[in-house]
């Protein structure tokens, strides 16, 4: 399914609420009205989710109003700077150049310590990105959307049998085998940290059925299926954030579907008897 | 093409008109999408499950009366009449329920939750009181491996109510070849497994070896029974201690069981059915709706002396909204959006209750709709497309369907 992605906005975050991130009415109105001006469909194009996070810039010395801050990584050898020899400061940085930061700062420690080596992190391919050895295979959908995930790791998700290639979430592609990959291998604990591994619950329907089914197979004995229900809850509180903000359109038919299921349905929300929701989303 | 009435929408709502209209001799056709929310229903039929504070209700009669004036069932007559009414004609469908309107009971859901409800189908699992459970002992048997049936979720909330409770599974050859499809093992397709195999000894050979200890009750999912009852109840007959079902996550069978008798029965009733089609434009004289046009039957107009608008809320494409409206996509009726700007739809938090879930057409108190401020004389709606109430937070959706259904056919036949 074709995708776009727009944005981004750019606006101050008091540190008071950076952990707390919501997408307000005034970003999702700009993005609209600029994007339209690209791409007009944007203007009846049913619309997934919205979602803000939050990047820490760095303001240079001698401008403590932060005019003319950096968007750039920024390293601090607080030798130079302050007198204080032995510590560094990587920061400024996002997700997309986190090896590049450490590259740097592993360099500059390099250099301080007087070891004669370069860092490694642009030539060691990162776990499951390896060259594969093996000849191509047929795979299935669901395989195909694992290697896509994990890569070579793939190898590791248990599958071949009905119990394991069972699929809990159909529109992302994902199987018991990968679920229990994720808790056995990855040290996922709960539905939000499923989703950033697997993508469970990210795909055109936002969790309808398969939160439920991820929740159960998570859920190792009755003894924890409080804290599962609990976690469930939470996380259709999670998806709903990021559909709110867009809530209209056949976004609004799907939640209100949504709605209908957990609530009228199951009632997720007269079992669970606390809340709990993560707010960090990348 | 001329009716008597022609009703949009073949949901619950829908399918209760056409059926009590073609009871009362009338000539009626009806023009539907296809799915209906049944399909997402537990097995059972809510009238009013928690007030507006979000208690339990117990006497939905008695609560009905408390609700806000804005609420549909503030246009129906005589509410105890109509819901005796709305169990007749589930009879006449061949569908058997247990309930009172007086006396809610409470199913089971899914993932173990006890939900109030009015009308239960025949062989679901029902509870009179949750304070008091009924069984002391208790099978949960599933399906080796069928993930929508969370049997840990299920025991552990009836372990909290004092049921002794032991998990269990069964699986047979015809069931395995099926899980060889990682995407098969949904409700619907084991139902249409165990029925095309006449395998329901079989499994009632399963069942039983399994729960020889015995036990007050052995509960399991409901994927049997997606045409009528009749292999639902022999399976339980076969069983050798009492034996339920519990709903299972969607497609709920006995939800889709409901919605393809109720269709058998209009059809059988007389009723037209137009499957696949929906409603596009409406056309007007004045204060009358004199024809429909639909998607599919190009160059021709249903023409009738009433309509009735059943196609839902905003998961049924009854009602669309877009970046700044809230409208009725068919005929264009008025609609009540709250007087709510957009960004007030929805609240943060999505257990709170939603505006737009009360957002629905305008209706005069003979439930009749309106375009442009006037009332159009023979246009009603009915069911989850009228505004004024939160079917997720009252827990009325069934009610409100069929019973305002029932309260058009009364305006219409008068």
């Amino acid at each position: 399914m074709p995708c776009v992605l727009i944005g981004t906005t750019s606006d101050r975050v008091p540190i008071e609420t950076c952990d707390d991130m919501r997408v307000t009415p005034e970003e999702v109105e700009v993005l609209l009205a600029e994007g339209m001006k690209l791409a007009p469909s944007l203007g009846s194009t049913r619309i997934l989710r919205a979602y803000a996070g939050v990047r820490p810039l760095v303001a240079s010395d001698d401008d403590p109003s932060g005019r003319s801050i950096s968007r750039g990584i920024v390293t601090l050898d607080h030798e130079k700077r302050d007198g204080l020899a032995g510590l560094l400061t990587i920061t400024g940085g996002k997700m997309m150049t986190y090896r590049l930061m450490a590259e740097e700062v592993t360099n500059l420690a390099c250099e301080k310590l007087g070891v004669a080596k370069q860092c490694e992190t642009a030539t060691t391919p990162l776990p499951g990105s390896e060259t594969k050895t093996e000849a191509k295979k047929t795979y299935s959908f669901a395989q195909k959307a694992a290697e896509g995930r994990h890569g070579t790791l793939i190898s590791s998700i248990e599958r071949g049998d009905v119990s394991n290639d069972a699929l809990v979430c159909e529109c992302e592609g994902v199987s018991v085998g990968e679920v229990r990959y994720a808790v056995n291998t990855l040290h996922v604990h709960n539905l939000i940290n499923l989703r950033r591994r697997t993508r469970v619950g990210m795909g055109t329907c936002q969790g309808e059925l398969c939160a439920c089914r991820a929740a159960s197979v998570m859920c190792h004995d009755a003894e924890s299926a409080q804290k599962a229900i609990n976690d469930l809850n939470g996380f259709m509180n999670e998806r709903w954030k990021g559909m709110q903000p867009v809530a209209w359109g056949d976004n609004l038919a799907e939640a209100q579907l949504t709605a209908t299921i957990y609530q009228g349905m199951l009632g997720v929300n007269r079992i669970a008897n606390e809340k709990r929701i993560e707010y960090y989303e990348i | 093409m001329k009716f008597d009435v022609i009703i949009m929408g073949g949901g619950l709502s829908g399918l209760t008109a056409g059926i009590a209209l073609a009871q009362a001799g009338k000539n009626v056709a009806l023009v539907s999408a296809g799915q209906s929310t049944l399909h997402f229903g537990g097995g059972s039929l809510d009238l009013l499950g928690t007030d507006n504070k979000g208690n339990d209700v117990y006497n939905p009669i008695e609560a009905i009366t408390n609700l806000n004036p804005k609420h549909p069932y503030s246009k129906l007559e005589n509410v105890s009449r109509l819901a005796e009414v709305a169990k007749m004609v589930l009879e006449r469908a061949g569908i058997a329920t247990t309930g009172e309107a007086t006396s809610n009971h409470w199913r089971i859901s899914p993932i173990g939750g006890l939900m109030p409800t009015w009308l239960s189908l025949e062989g679901m699992a029902t509870i009179q009181d949750p304070d008091h459970m009924p069984w002391k002992r208790v099978a949960l048997v599933n399906i080796v491996n069928y993930l929508d049936f969370p049997t840990k979720f299920i025991a552990a909330a009836l372990r909290e109510r004092g049921v002794e409770v032991d998990v269990k599974a069964f699986t047979v050859p015809e069931l395995e070849q099926l899980r060889k499809s990682p995407t098969e093992m949904r409700s619907t397709n084991i139902a249409k497994v165990i029925e095309r195999n006449d395998i329901i000894i079989k499994i009632a050979d399963e069942v039983n070896k399994i729960t020889i200890e015995g036990y007050d009750m052995v509960l399991m999912p409901a994927v049997l029974g997606v045409t009528d009852s009749e292999k639902s109840n022999q399976l339980l007959k076969f069983i050798n201690a009492p034996a339920q079902y519990i709903a299972t996550l969607p497609p709920s069978v006995p939800g889709v069981r409901m919605q393809t008798l109720l269709r058998k029965c209009f059809t059988a009733l007389g009723g037209t059915f137009f499957t696949g089609d929906q409603v596009i434009n409406g056309i007007f004289d004045g204060d009358t709706l004199k024809a429909v046009t639909t998607a599919k039957l190009e160059g021709t107009t249903l023409e009738a002396d009433s309509f009735i608008l059943a196609t839902g809320s905003f998961m049924s494409r009854g009602l669309v909204s877009d970046y700044n409206h809230v409208y009725e996509p068919a005929l264009g009726v008025d609609v009540d959006d709250l007087g709510l700007d957009r960004k007030t739809w929805a609240k943060s938090d999505v257990t709170q209750a939603q505006p737009y879930m009360e957002m629905g057409v305008k209706t005069d108190d003979k439930l009749r709709c309106q375009r442009g401020g006037k009332t159009i004389t023979n246009l009603y709606a009915a069911g989850s497309i009228l505004s004024g109430h939160n079917s997720i937070k009252n827990l009325d959706a069934a009610g409100v369907d069929m019973l305002t259904a029932l309260q058009v056919v009364n305006n219409i036949t008068k």
